[in-house]
């Protein structure tokens, strides 16, 4: 949807309905509820069986005598009889949030399944936390049932075909079934429910590719009605550790560090949002340089002050000739970019500002060529492209909203934008690859993922056919997800990996060696082994190479002391990682 | 400058106004008995730090702080603040990520609802005198000049019921005191609308120029007049909105400081205090004079101010500051009989908007 047109405008008809109910809403009494009662809410029915559709609907009442909202859902993951998490399937609920629930009053809640692959036969479970402005709650219970196709009865004899006797952990077997009816003869598309045995050892999607999760021995089955076939895998420790020693890095504490870019021997840092300092509060409105003539420890040596209260992003040309930052709450209201000349690295001048159109504010960017990618803040404000061919004087080429909701980042690759657009999920645009035709004047639309909301950053590898993605949420808390766009018209969820209690940030990938650095707050840097096909919960196949949380123990995010990764980037050998209170550290990654 | 007449409105739009009139005039939508309190209290919002704070009206202490920290990392800047007329509900806009409309229990400061507002920029909220209604305009910095709405929120609900589409960017949307008229302030224009909303009709339009902001209703509502700030040219417009609308000369400016933003007249009608951004002043106009002089200039203790809050009692006016983005912002309690600032304090990073209880500081 390339426009600019905001969604969910009721037609005039709606306005009528809407109108007279509010004449009666709003007049109305609460049903008799006594007033001094709290509110109380209630699933109605207490437990849903979707459909076969996946769809169902629930009604929320407010049984007690206070009004209550915003109500929030907090969604579990789909999960499987032996209670794992099914990669690629997520339950939504329309409306995904009431905005206040009055004494008496009832809403109606819909429910969808959606999942990037088929599911197989067997029952899921997902779970719905009401959660209310005052800390209220309530909990819905979710259930669906695949039921197994029409083919499987007639199954008479079902093998599992040249199954490794060993597996690694982590890594993906594609196991297949010959079936056979009564007379012996082939059968196809025979729908298989696979299982494995201990349920903790690992996980088999519907079209047998299996992940082993520990070490020792499991067992795979297959069945096909009454009919079923199974095999010992032995799975073998993954092994794959990495050592990640800090050392070095900057105390830089007058500011909130945001993110980073390094080039050459130099460091760029953003500063973020009001600090409060043993002095007045500060805020983020400088970029901060930094030299790496000692790679490990970097040297602050000046900044460049400007007019926001957030600089959020700093990106640098690929040919380090220039840099662009963002800023956002400026003093003069009109926010936009500043485009800074590299010459000397060390000491970036100003090209110039360029506001005409940005005015809401700029949180991300990114560089390619000449062409500058811009996220705007706000609902149904979207992408800029600036073509920056005159540096100084730099012009509006092209525009894209993708509806829904705001968008948080973009990264471009290979001619592929992929935008980061928070509830709408990831989106990805031709702006020259040539899928659909779109250029960097003309974006378009190729594909979309809508994942489960809050999509805040991308990590395009075109090697693998991955894109990594972060999802902020603070309340589930987020993951990153991998998504499959080795058929880039039909994005598919193949994995996911989370780290209990806190979401992810930026990401940065050694795409040499396969090794993922995921910036994750106040848990640090994660290092994920991403090499191979991937499947399921990668946090679970013994794929997290190394975890460093290099700040004081259970601190929180923006405290003096505590960890609060913002953004790694790998460069030259050492992983810098932008941390919001300490602003740079430095990491050595081991071979 | 002569305004350009009335328009025609859709039914829809007659009668989603109409339902809301009504249902604010009704017994059922308001408190009969506004609670008491020994104190008012006053609101403030930090864009920045993403909170309101409530300050204690008589001396500035800290009360109780409300965090709208909706995405924690990114700054979701609560703008606008407004308490309903009968004092039973706080409700605060935030403008940036997924603008929305925030709902708050007085006293306690229980949240009770929240509004995803398909805005750009939520800007300010302005309630109807019956509490039921609230116009949230688009303030959409980067349109462009292309036209955004206003949204018409039933409070009771929560829920949009109807959205108004008449100016590029309104930054304003403010119904007079009897609920009968609604001014639609169009930065990105230039323009003063006008809406009657009892007879469901579109009322006149003013072409001011000078980036009018926001507006004042006089109290007195058979006067009709609205007086609005025009940032660009450092003055106040005086639009009397009533009468002939081809007769001319219903429109005159008076100078203020730089840059004036929000502005709020006395319930009395005597005094309107204007916020002068671009001279870290405040003015207090006497309004019982028809060249409306300056009886006060106070300077505040930060830059940029921006809000204005005036306790029901008509005696003391809450100016917000915004601050810089090296210096932080604030609020002042000024005596307007004299001019002299009660109390001041720093109050977060781009603070905003300033919203005061209806009680009475004798009470």
């Amino acid at each position: 949807m390339p426009t600019n047109s905001l969604p969910n405008r009721p037609r005039p008809f709606a306005v009528l309905l809407l109108a007279g109910a509010t004449g009666l809403a709003g007049c109305g009494d609460s049903g008799g509820l006594a007033a001094d009662l709290p509110g109380r809410m209630e699933f109605v029915p207490a437990e849903v069986a979707l459909d076969a559709g996946g769809s169902g609907r629930v009604a929320l009442h407010n049984r007690g005598g206070a009004t209550l909202g915003p109500i929030d859902f907090v969604i579990s993951g789909v999960r499987d009889a032996a209670g794992n998490s099914v990669p690629g399937a997520f339950l939504s609920v329309v409306p995904s949030s009431v905005s206040t629930l009055n004494a008496g009053a009832v809403r109606q809640l819909d429910l969808q399944l959606t999942a990037s692959n088929n599911l197989q036969p067997g029952p899921y479970d997902i779970g719905i936390d009401a959660v209310a402005g005052d800390g209220t709650r309530t909990v819905l219970d979710v259930r669906l049932d695949v039921a197994e196709g029409t083919l499987a009865a007639r199954v008479s004899a079902l093998r599992i075909v040249d199954p490794p006797s060993t597996a690694r952990q982590g890594d993906v077997s594609a196991l297949g079934v010959s079936a056979l009816d009564e007379d012996g003869a082939p059968l196809s598309g025979v729908a298989v429910h696979w299982s494995v045995h201990p349920a903790h050892m690992g996980y088999v999607s519907s079209t047998g590719q299996f992940v082993g999760f520990e070490d020792g021995n499991a067992r795979i089955v297959a069945r096909a009605g009454l009919v079923a076939d199974s095999v010992a895998i032995t799975m073998e420790d993954r092994d794959v550790t990495l050592p990640l020693d800090l050392v070095g890095g900057t105390l830089r504490e007058d500011r909130y560090t945001s993110d980073l870019w390094v080039h050459g021997s130099v460091a760029y840092s953003g500063t973020w949002g009001v600090r409060q300092t043993s002095g007045p509060p500060t805020a983020g409105n400088v970029l901060n340089v930094w030299s790496l003539s000692d790679p490990a420890t970097p040297e602050w040596t000046g900044s460049i002050e400007v007019d926001a209260r957030t600089v959020n992003d700093v990106k640098v040309r690929e040919d380090g000739r220039l840099a662009v930052i963002t800023h956002e709450g400026s003093n003069d209201g009109l926010n936009g970019i500043t485009i800074l000349d590299l010459a000397d690295p060390l000491q970036p001048t100003v090209i110039g500002r360029f506001t005409e159109g940005l005015e809401s504010g700029i949180h991300n960017t990114w560089i390619d060529g000449d062409f500058v990618y811009l996220v705007l803040d706000g609902l149904g404000n979207g992408m800029r492209v600036l073509s920056i061919e005159n540096p100084a004087s730099p012009r509006v080429v092209g525009r894209y909203y993708g509806g829904s909701s705001f968008l948080h980042d973009i990264y471009v690759r290979e001619g592929l934008a992929f935008l980061a657009h928070w509830d709408a999920g990831l989106i990805i645009l031709d702006v020259g690859h040539g899928a659909a035709g779109g250029s960097p004047s003309n974006p378009v639309e190729v594909s979309r993922i809508a994942l489960d909301g809050e999509v805040h950053n991308a990590w395009y590898w075109p090697e693998s056919g991955y894109v990594f993605v972060g999802e902020e949420d603070f309340s589930t808390p987020g993951r990153l997800h991998v998504v499959d766009i080795r058929n880039v018209l039909q994005p598919r969820a193949v994995a996911d990996f989370q780290v209990d209690g806190e979401t992810p940030h930026n990401f940065w990938l050694d795409e040499d060696r396969g090794i993922l650095y995921a910036a994750w707050y106040t848990r640090g840097v994660q290092a994920v082994d991403v090499t191979g096909t991937l499947l399921g919960p990668l946090h679970r196949q013994g794929r997290v190479m190394a975890s460093m949380q290099y700040g004081e123990k259970n601190a929180a995010c923006r405290a003096p002391g505590g960890t609060c990764t913002w953004a790694p980037q790998l460069h030259r050998g050492l992983l810098y990682a932008s941390d919001m209170n300490a602003g740079i550290v430095t990491l050595q990654p081991g071979s | 400058m002569i305004g350009r007449g009335a328009r025609p409105t859709s039914p829809a739009v007659h009668l989603a106004l109409a339902a809301a009139v009504t249902c604010c005039a009704a017994a059922g939508c308001s408190d009969p008995e506004p609670r008491s309190r020994s104190s008012p209290t006053v609101y403030v919002t930090s864009g920045f730090d993403d909170w309101i704070l409530a300050l204690d009206a008589s001396t500035g202490e800290l009360l109780d702080t409300l965090h709208l920290d909706r995405r924690f990392g990114e700054p979701d800047e609560p703008h606008g603040v407004a308490v309903d007329p009968a004092g039973r509900h706080l409700y605060a806009t935030l403008s940036h990520g997924q603008p929305s409309l925030w709902k708050f229990e007085l006293p306690g400061h229980r949240l009770v609802g929240r509004l995803d507002l398909d805005l750009r920029g939520a800007a300010r909220i302005r309630i109807l005198p019956g509490g039921a209604v609230g116009y949230v305009p688009d303030f959409w910095r980067s349109g462009q000049g292309e036209v955004s709405d206003v949204a018409v929120v039933d409070l009771e609900e929560m829920e949009i019921i109807h959205w108004i589409t008449e100016c590029p960017a309104p930054h304003d949307a403010l119904p007079d005191a009897e609920g009968k008229r609604l001014a639609i302030i169009c930065p990105g224009s230039g323009e003063l609308v006008t809406l009657n909303l009892d007879s469901r009709t579109q009322g006149p339009r003013f072409e001011l120029g000078g980036m009018p902001m926001n507006a004042a209703w006089d109290p007195d509502p058979e006067s009709g007049t609205v007086y609005i700030s025009l940032k660009g040219v450092d003055s106040v417009a005086v639009v009397h909105t009533a009468g002939d609308l081809h007769a001319g000369g219903r429109v005159r400016r008076v100078p203020v400081g730089k840059a004036p933003t929000q502005l709020e007249a006395t319930p009395d009608g005597r005094r309107l205090v204007v916020a002068n951004r671009g001279d870290r002043t405040v003015s207090v106009l006497d309004l019982t004079e028809f060249e409306l002089p300056e009886l006060h200039r106070v300077e505040l203790p930060g830059e940029h101010p921006h809000g204005v809050a005036i306790s029901a009692d008509g005696a003391t006016a809450y100016v917000t500051w915004e601050g810089t983005t090296a210096t932080p912002g604030g609020v002042a309690a000024i005596d307007l009989a004299s001019g002299r600032i009660l109390w001041s304090r720093e109050a977060g990073s781009y603070v905003l908007g300033v919203a005061v209880t209806p009680d009475s500081p004798s009470a």
